[in-house]
């Protein structure tokens, strides 16, 4: 069973967006909207970068995948319904190009990008350097840190959606762990009983959960808001709360470093670069991709995906 | 000649001779079973993975020599190769370089040389992820010394992101290894020059040879098996090359850093592909052979190395 159960999100500085009267975006063109605006006073859309963790670049893919694609589109080519050269994985990749490469709007350039570790693009976020970070709900556990120091605020809300063909907003699913039993072990049962127990009492589950800062620890299914131990930072409780309800609805998304498998996990992630970089075209990176899978497919190293509410677009 | 006891099936002399090399062998019996647990035993396991298709858990299966035609075809392992190769170059002559000016430079330092010795010594102890992160921040295109200097002094050419660009980022690295590594080489070869023969240099000077004659023509030949030994293990050290690149660039940007070791290393925990990985690993091996190679094959000629 998933120990850390994440998923990804659009942090912002509230304060920044304050200042300036903005409201965070709620689909692509409040999107670009922001963007443009950032980089009339001189700050960047967004912050990123990867030099402390090269597989950083699987984040955006991912995102841009599901926000641009859709759940639907990126469910089929999961299965093998659609090829990964479908157009609408095209354009997802060719966007997230667009916006990291020509545009430069993550921390101002792609050479910024390769440049900056996690903790390089939290200072530019919480220093008001940055508007925006698409990332990850583990950051829960370390943004406040950094906005406590200089005396922002920051917030967070769903990844808008980048396209019609989005449809609602959702949220991603990611497994960053897994509890697991081994099934040669001598003592299955009791293995099972220390599991069950560290997650039958939902009290005592989000209690582990705080102490972690909510992002190591498994969060039960079935919570409320009132559930949560006292002091629970309120951003925190939204987020799950939502969470639980939206991806309830089956508005679910896909994480490549739970749905894929590892050589196209890797591809994803290292070759996008030569995307950004144009030494390929997003053509020949997704025929690429399509090759890697269909690999997959034709060995039966699939894993389980799924099926998100259908219609939705 | 020999004398037989009664008893014994030996002759004394051979008995005395057996015992002792039975005695021998105990003393060593230990470093070898552990050498053979730990070194050899894995090696020719990873010979034999590199022929299968071995995830690193579960079934293996022989694949011939499929990982290796994949080498052929893999255009990250070429780039990563003559990475390795521009890293060697880079090595065999920055560090050495400057270690033997730094040790030729110390030489005439009486007072203090210890200090400078130390001071100079003092980054080759320094863990890897230590130095990266110092440098990485030095780099850094926004917070770095180049951003700094543009800002207060007006030089403007260092400006720029040294690991996020892929014409700089493998030759950044380089220099912050380098950076690390250099007192190791000027405290060898220091050590080596110490040693040389004061008489050789005053000869030299009543022939009246300049500093620089005196380096070339008493002090280098001098030195030639510590430089040799030196230029060897830099050789073999350079294939091996993965920490610095992996805590900095991973091998990006693009595979702009890309190495044997970090190409090895994603194949092997990211790809989960350690048969295709151990293929690689034998391309390591077959360098440090070769130079190994190379250099007893010089010694075999005659050459005093």
């Amino acid at each position: 069973m998933p120990l850390t159960y994440e998923s990804l999100v659009l942090f912002y500085n509230k304060t920044v967006f304050d200042d300036n009267g903005w409201s965070p975006p709620t689909n692509i063109d409040e999107f670009n909207a922001i963007a443009a605006a950032a980089e009339d006073i001189g700050i960047f859309p967004l912050a990123y970068g990867n030099a402390t963790w090269q597989p950083s670049n699987e984040h955006l893919m991912g995102m841009y995948l599901n926000a641009f694609a859709g759940r639907e589109n990126v469910y089929k080519a999961l299965v093998g319904e659609i090829p990964w050269t479908d157009e609408s994985i095209a354009g997802a990749t060719d966007l997230l190009r667009q916006h990291i490469a020509d545009n430069g709007w993550f921390s101002g350039s792609l050479e910024n990008y390769f440049a900056n570790g996690s903790d390089d693009w939290r200072v530019e976020l919480a220093g008001g350097d940055a508007a925006m970070v698409l990332s990850g709900t583990w950051n829960f556990r370390s943004l406040g840190g950094f906005f406590e120091e200089v005396g922002q605020e920051w917030d967070w809300v769903p990844i808008p959606p980048m396209s019609d063909m989005a449809g609602e907003y959702g949220y991603e699913l990611a497994t960053g762990s897994t509890v697991s039993v081994n099934a040669q072990s001598p003592n299955v049962d009791a293995a099972i009983k220390v599991i069950d127990f560290l997650i039958s009492d939902p009290a005592m589950v989000l209690e582990l959960a705080a102490d972690v800062g909510f992002g190591e620890w498994v969060v039960p299914v079935h919570f409320s808001a009132e559930d949560f131990p006292e002091g629970t930072d309120e951003r925190v409780v939204r987020f799950f709360a939502d969470f639980a309800a939206v991806t309830g609805e089956g508005r679910i998304g896909y994480t490549a470093w739970t749905f894929w498998p590892n050589d196209p996990n890797v591809h994803l992630w290292e070759a996008v670069e030569n995307v950004w970089w144009g030494d390929i075209s997003v053509e020949e990176y997704l025929e690429e991709h399509e090759r890697l899978w269909q690999i997959e497919r034709d060995a039966g190293n699939l894993l389980p995906v799924p099926a998100p509410a259908m219609g939705g677009m | 000649m020999a004398t037989m006891q009664a008893g014994s099936a030996l002759p004394v002399r051979q008995e005395s001779h057996f015992l002792k090399g039975l005695g021998r062998w105990a003393f060593v019996a230990p470093v070898l079973l552990l050498n053979l647990v730990v070194i050899v035993g894995p090696a020719f396991f990873g010979v034999y993975i590199a022929f299968t298709d071995w995830s690193g858990v579960g079934d293996m299966n022989f694949v011939g020599l499929e990982n290796f035609q994949r080498l052929l075809q893999d255009q990250v392992f070429w780039k990563a190769l003559r990475n390795n190769l521009v890293w060697t170059a880079i090595f065999l002559v920055v560090p050495v370089t400057l270690g033997l000016l730094g040790a030729y430079m110390l030489t005439g330092i009486k007072r203090g040389q210890m200090f400078l010795r130390v001071a100079f010594f003092v980054p080759y102890v320094l863990p890897s992820v230590v130095t990266t992160h110092i440098w990485r921040y030095l780099m850094h295109p926004r917070v770095g010394l180049g951003q700094w200097l543009s800002d207060n002094l007006g030089i403007h050419f260092l400006d720029i992101s040294w690991l996020g660009s892929r014409e700089t980022a493998l030759y950044a690295i380089a220099f912050m290894d380098n950076w690390h590594f250099w007192g190791f080489p000027l405290v060898l070869l220091l050590a080596a020059m110490s040693s040389v023969d004061v008489e050789l240099y005053e000869v030299a000077r009543l022939d009246g040879a300049s500093r620089f004659q005196q380096f070339r023509h008493v002090t280098l030949p001098s030195i030639r098996p510590t430089l040799v030994f030196l230029l060897l293990m830099i050789s073999i050290w350079s294939a091996l090359v993965f920490d610095y690149i992996f805590l900095t660039t991973g091998g990006g940007p693009a595979n702009a850093s890309e190495v044997l070791g970090t190409h090895l290393y994603t194949s092997a925990f990211e790809r989960f592909q350690t048969g295709y990985a151990a293929s690689i690993g034998l391309v390591m091996v077959l360098w440090v052979a070769l130079v190994v190679g190379g250099f007893v094959y010089l010694r075999k000629r005659g050459w005093e190395i």
